[in-house]
């Protein structure tokens, strides 16, 4: 009796133990590597890359800019070590936790996250003014398309109204928006900033869009009741916040607002919904490719650059590295099977990386 | 008495519309019933055909690029020889999630079924009944926590945990994010549902084998194992599946902790990897419809319901030949081998005597 009771306890706790056991089979034999405190940062260890999801636009940006562009839809262009985070906050938070990790992100959101810094690229640290003069590579674009053209299903009072959100997003107002609430970047020469304020627009009776809706009698607001028009808002998730934060002043200009409706889904809906009609404001959170200008210009759509952004790449807080050259990104990043040769490389990027190594420690960084 | 005088008081003829009336009542409500059961049984089904429909449509159809002037289809073979699930526009991989997600599965039993099997039997016969009643109000509660809780608690806490452990045996995860994150944070999840089911197993069982068993002479401790755990066996292996079925579809949580790699299999436990459902979630909000990058995540999704099915069927029939044992004979060599290892017939048999002369004075 006692044999089987010890034997059954001991197949009890070894199944118990197996879950500790099993994970610690796999494992490497430990390896001679000099102590380091717990603090310090290990330069002998690896690099661990982040990067987001092939339908991210960020990840587009970012693919595009370090010279991989064909890499921003397909995984197996990238090193197999990278992971994917979900987002630009799941970003952050994987490398706020990961010493030895690499990431990039929108320069909106870097400020945000103590334990993270956003690296200078080339020695050029991303500002305003570096990402406008053009001197910071890492940047994108944010554009805006929209429907102008009176047809069957928009009458003239949906074109004056999506024309008075593109001219609110131009007035001094709507560029405070962009640029303080929603850490946009614009340039000063830009044709899109029109420099007026919104308020003094409504009063300019030679604008068509303010002669169709009208005025109230004090001159600050549209009068008229355009509650039961839909005015809807498609296109890049990433520039959906900012959309959002323009079309919420928006409305305050009327007395009785149209109701807008945000259903962002990604950059590529943008001129699919303007097309089918569920879509008056499209946006892009990267420039418009040729068959989407020659769409616009066969269906009189009118597209502007609303702002830029720029894509930092960011580390751990505890990482001594300041500067990075993007071609130091490129060799992080890349599959070394992708540019292993240069037909090979000339096939997936179009461009000749043969010679370059892939970087996978941080002691290829760090002197 | 009183019969008889309810039956001279109240006429024959109310009896019968009475009856009546009772009889159109359970047909009507009959009706209900079947409605309603159709209409649980057809959303499956609505689910099941959507899915299907949508998940062959890469494999058929011709897709337009999201990106570019490109066209292309899936291929069928490369869908699960791939090994990276995003190989391109029109080329992905989703074998070796099969083989990631049964992985991660299996290891965080080895972890969950001990655990709950042994804890169910404390709060049911080892504990005082306060100790008891608090812990078994703890696993409830458990039970009920959604799953982004466990995902939160797995990002701060458990990935930290994983990644000291690994810096102690000189492995660098990506911080913490692994599949042995994940798979600890399944096991948690999944141990609330398989202990309660074990809970309610272990407190069915009938008394009178307990106290035979004692009364033969067995341990308090090999009444518990020998007794309690042998004829409560269907309760907790039914406690397993739901466990199990959990561990497979579990997403969000997954999605937090496992460090989402963009190929595999993996099979270190402290390397990063991806499952059939976080892979099906990642990037989901962003991805267009219409295209590929949308649709083929209902093929993969084709592909976990396949999973689930067979391993379903694969328990039941184990539970099933389990059970065969405990009543006759056994239909399965090996199962009856490693049936004898954990349930020695000399008390069962002596009780099932003891149980059949109880029955026979009956």
């Amino acid at each position: 009796m006692k044999k089987i009771l010890m034997s059954t306890i001991a197949l009890a706790s070894l199944s118990l133990l197996a879950g500790c056991s099993g994970t610690s089979t796999e494992k490497p034999v430990e390896t001679t590597t000099p102590t380091v405190s717990k603090d310090e940062f290990d330069k002998t260890k690896d690099i661990k890359p982040y990067t987001r999801d092939t339908t991210s636009g960020t990840r587009d940006g970012f693919c595009t800019k370090i010279g991989i562009e064909a890499a921003k839809s397909k995984d197996s262009l990238l090193t197999s070590s990278v992971s994917q985070t979900t987002g630009n906050g799941d970003m952050m938070t994987k490398v706020a936790q990961d010493v030895y990790g690499i990431g990039y992100s929108s320069l909106a959101s870097v400020s945000t996250e103590k334990n993270i810094k956003a690296l200078t690229v080339e020695g050029v640290t991303a500002t305003a003014k570096t990402v406008v003069d053009g001197s910071y590579t890492l940047q994108r674009n944010f554009n805006m398309a929209y429907a102008t053209k009176v047809d069957d299903k928009r009458d003239e009072t949906k074109i004056a109204l999506i024309k008075s959100y593109v001219a609110f997003a131009s007035s001094t107002e709507g560029q405070a928006i962009i640029i303080d609430a929603e850490g946009g970047i614009v340039d000063p020469e830009d044709d899109f900033a029109s420099g007026k304020s919104f308020a003094d627009m409504l009063n300019d009776t030679s604008l068509d869009w303010v002669k169709t809706l009208g005025v109230s009698e004090n001159g600050n607001k549209i009068a008229g009741d355009y509650s039961k028009i839909q005015v809807n808002f498609v296109g890049s998730t990433s520039v959906e916040a900012m959309s959002e934060a323009l079309s919420d002043q928006w409305t305050t200009y009327f007395e009785h607002a149209p109701e807008a409706a945000h259903n962002h889904t990604g950059s590529g809906d943008a001129f699919k919904k303007l097309g089918d009609y569920t879509g008056d404001i499209g946006f892009a959170s990267r420039d418009f490719n040729d068959s989407e200008k020659s769409t616009a210009a066969a269906n009189g759509y009118t597209m502007v650059e609303l702002c830029k952004d720029a894509i930092c790449p960011i580390v751990n807080v505890k990482n001594p590295l300041k500067d990075i050259k993007v071609q130091q990104l490129r060799d992080i990043f890349v599959n070394p099977d992708a540019i292993k040769d240069k037909a090979t490389s000339e096939e997936n990027f179009g461009a000749d990386y043969s010679s370059e190594k892939a970087i996978t420690k941080w002691s290829d960084l760090l002197a | 008495m009183e019969p008889e005088q309810n039956a001279n008081t109240v006429p024959n003829v109310d009896l019968t519309r009475q009856a009546e009336t009772k009889k159109k009542v359970d047909l009507v409500v009959k009706g209900i019933f079947f409605f309603l059961a159709l209409l649980c049984a057809s959303v499956i089904i609505f689910v099941v055909v959507f899915v299907l429909v949508k998940g062959i449509q890469p494999f058929i159809t011709e897709y337009h690029s999201a990106i570019g002037d490109g066209k292309g289809t899936q291929d069928f073979g490369k869908f699960f020889t791939n090994t990276t699930w995003n190989g391109g526009e029109f080329n992905h991989g989703a074998g070796y999630l099969i083989l990631n997600t049964l992985y991660i599965t299996l290891f965080s039993l080895i972890i969950s079924i001990p655990v709950s099997i042994l804890t169910a039997l404390l709060i049911t016969r080892i504990a005082p009944k306060p100790v008891a009643s608090v812990f078994q109000t703890g696993i409830e509660l458990l039970a009920s926590i959604p799953s982004v809780i466990f995902g939160l608690f797995g990002m701060g806490i458990i990935t930290s945990i994983v990644n000291a452990f690994a810096n102690a045996v000189g492995y660098q995860t990506a911080g913490g994010s692994s599949m042995l994150s994940g798979v600890l944070v399944l096991a948690m999840m999944s141990i609330p549902t398989m202990t309660s089911m074990s809970i309610t197993a272990m407190k069915s069982v009938n008394p009178s084998l307990i106290n035979a068993s004692l009364a033969l002479g067995a341990s308090k401790s090999q009444t518990d194992f020998k007794i309690v755990i042998k004829d409560a066996q269907s309760g907790i292996f039914a406690g397993i599946i739901l466990g199990i079925g959990r561990a497979l579809g579990e997403a969000t949580a997954m999605q937090m902790v496992i460090g989402n790699a963009t190929g595999g299999p993996t099979w270190n436990p402290l390397d990063t990897s991806a499952t059939l459902t976080t892979q099906m979630l990642m990037g989901i909000g962003e991805a267009t419809p219409g295209t590929m990058g949308y649709d083929i995540r209902f093929s993969a999704g084709i592909l976990l319901m396949i999973v689930i099915l067979l391993v379903d069927v694969v328990l039941n029939s184990a539970k099933d030949s389990i059970y065969a044992k405990s009543v006759g004979q056994p239909n399965n060599a090996l199962m009856a081998r490693l049936y004898r290892r954990f349930f020695p017939e000399g008390i069962i048999k002596s009780l099932k005597r003891k149980e059949a002369i109880e029955n026979g004075r009956q």
